[in-house]
């Protein structure tokens, strides 16, 4: 008798954790995902036999859901609404960070992309609004992750030896409660005796771009976290109106500053520089790629710059 | 008898004795080569043995547990950071240089401690641990205190041309708390001592060129 009670016992005990395990495994493939993305602006600048790579922070709701299951990934794309660049998943990183919006927890993953394309002359791409495109055997997703830009270029630097850069110093503002780089500060120095014409100073960006208008020579020296307001004299728009070429001569050396202006809200903390001038009326270009400019451990999220996407997991 | 009086001498011999860290720069910390604040508040190293006994003395007897007088709470300050790279060109000819700037070469947090108290007790005196803030209730939890911290930032390419400098440093802004801190037990003090953080908010880099 007590032997049959055992096994009675065993085969309930049994078949309610298979139960348990099979309301669970529905209940997860009955729910849905969301995917929380921080628009903000990835600026890349490579040379022609480089493969450039792009790091995309994803906060996702379901640790269990198809949306961060590498093998199942197919086709990925950056795309703007007219144009699509090809990129391959590389890998899908759980960064072992959580965070708690509106009462809903999220899982921060990285994905990365590699951009892998070969080219023998000078291509740009620069999308304002910018989306991760990504191919899964039941879905298709797209999110906006901000905005995009993407240069290959022949060389790097300055390959005449006629130009010194003694400074590259950002110019960081509290913006809305965001640290934000509203300026760039940089030292120029002819290095040969013949005038330099510099013809144009470009951020390599999609979202934020240097106020040709606005750029001035400096006399005395500022610090990163020195108000834009101050250095210029006035109280400075940074919000984008029209793009102007920067144009000055340079004799000896020379101090300046770029103020930025931004086309939407997105963070801009690295981005690559292009310096365009003249001697003896030769053209020649000087790039840097992408530059840390800063980095802040405070970031206020506000309805502008995050939105957050559905999808029924399988 | 004399094992019992070991024992208790090697108990207190545990109690008493802390971590103390030592840095090279004039500040204390490693990472800040120099601290400005906005009005007369100082680093603990700036603070004489008189002072830092008056302190001592402002600290409240508690029964139990730790009790601690602050001397900076959150203090916003401006800093001077370390130099991330520093290459030079003596050659004839260009050479290219990459420079990939790790997370783990940032260092947000930094903790000065003297006496007999240990780097703990400043983890539970934290404001920034967030990297995300702000209007909507924001709540950020790291699940793995030991983080994979090798992961690239940024990198950075270059041509360095003949008789060449090119430098990378890091300035910012940061918050310095600081204290006096005593545990009691039975109200006798077991541990004490000064204690200093501070707290990366932003880090700004600058990169300058120089003739050689």
């Amino acid at each position: 008798m007590k032997k049959r009670i055992f096994i009675f016992i065993t085969i309930f005990v049994v078949m309610f954790f298979v139960l348990c395990f099979f309301f669970i495994q529905i209940k997860n493939s009955t729910e849905s995902c969301k995917v929380l993305v921080i628009k903000k602006t990835y600026n890349y600048v490579d040379t022609y036999d480089e493969i450039g790579q792009i790091d995309i922070d994803l906060y996702v709701s379901n640790k269990n859901s198809f949306i961060t299951e590498k093998k199942s990934v197919g086709n990925c794309y950056i795309k703007s609404n007219q144009e699509k660049l090809e990129v391959k998943l590389l890998d899908i990183i759980d960064r072992k960070e959580s965070v708690k919006i509106n009462n809903e927890l999220y899982y921060l993953y990285k994905f990365s992309f590699s951009i892998a394309f070969q080219t023998e002359a000078d291509i740009e791409f620069s999308f304002i609004d910018a989306f991760l495109e990504m191919s899964y055997p039941d879905e298709e997703i797209e999110i906006n992750i901000g905005s995009f830009y993407y240069l290959k270029v022949g060389t790097l630097g300055d390959d005449q030896n006629k130009l010194l850069l003694p400074k590259i110093r950002p110019i960081v503002n509290n913006i809305n409660n965001n640290k934000t780089l509203v300026g760039i500060n940089i030292g120029f120095e002819n290095l040969k005796k013949d005038e330099i014409l510099v013809t144009n100073v470009r951020l390599l960006s999609a979202n934020a771009v240097f106020s040709g208008n606005e750029f001035k020579t400096l006399e005395s020296e500022y610090s990163s976290s020195d108000n834009i307001d101050t250095i210029l004299g006035y109280n400075y728009d940074y919000n984008y109106s029209e793009e102007n070429d920067i144009s000055f001569k340079i004799s000896n050396s020379i101090d300046c500053i770029f103020p930025v202006k931004y086309k939407n809200d997105y963070v801009v903390d690295k981005a690559g520089l292009l310096i365009e001038y003249k001697v003896n009326g030769n053209i020649y270009y000087y790039y840097i790629n992408e530059f840390l400019f800063f980095s802040s451990m405070n970031y206020n999220l506000n309805e502008s710059n995050f939105e957050v996407y559905s999808y029924g997991n399988r | 008898m004399k094992k019992k009086i070991l024992f208790i001498l090697c108990l207190l011999t545990v109690f008493l004795s802390g971590s103390t860290v030592k840095a090279a720069t004039s500040t204390g910390h490693d990472d800040f080569m120099n601290i400005y604040f906005n009005g007369n508040e100082r680093l603990i190293n700036q603070y004489s043995e008189d002072e830092v006994k008056e302190i001592s003395g402002n600290v409240k007897k508690k029964i139990f547990g730790w009790s601690t007088v602050y001397i900076n709470y959150n203090t916003k300050v401006k800093y001077d950071g370390k130099i991330i790279f520093s290459k030079i060109n003596k050659t004839d000819i260009p050479f290219y240089f990459e420079y990939k700037l790790k997370e783990e070469e940032i260092n947000t947090k930094s903790v000065n401690v003297n006496g007999s108290v240990s780097t703990k007790i400043t983890g539970t005196i934290q404001k920034i641990k967030t990297t995300l803030n702000g209007l909507l209730g924001v709540d950020v939890d790291y699940e793995d205190e030991n983080k994979n911290t090798t992961e690239i930032l940024t990198m950075i390419e270059m041509d360095i041309m003949p008789n060449k400098k090119v430098t990378m440093l890091t300035t910012g802004d940061a918050f310095v708390t600081s204290g006096y801190s005593k545990y009691y037990l039975f109200g006798i003090t077991i541990k004490k001592g000064l204690w200093e953080t501070i707290e990366t908010e932003t880090i700004y880099y600058e990169l300058r060129e120089e003739n050689v």
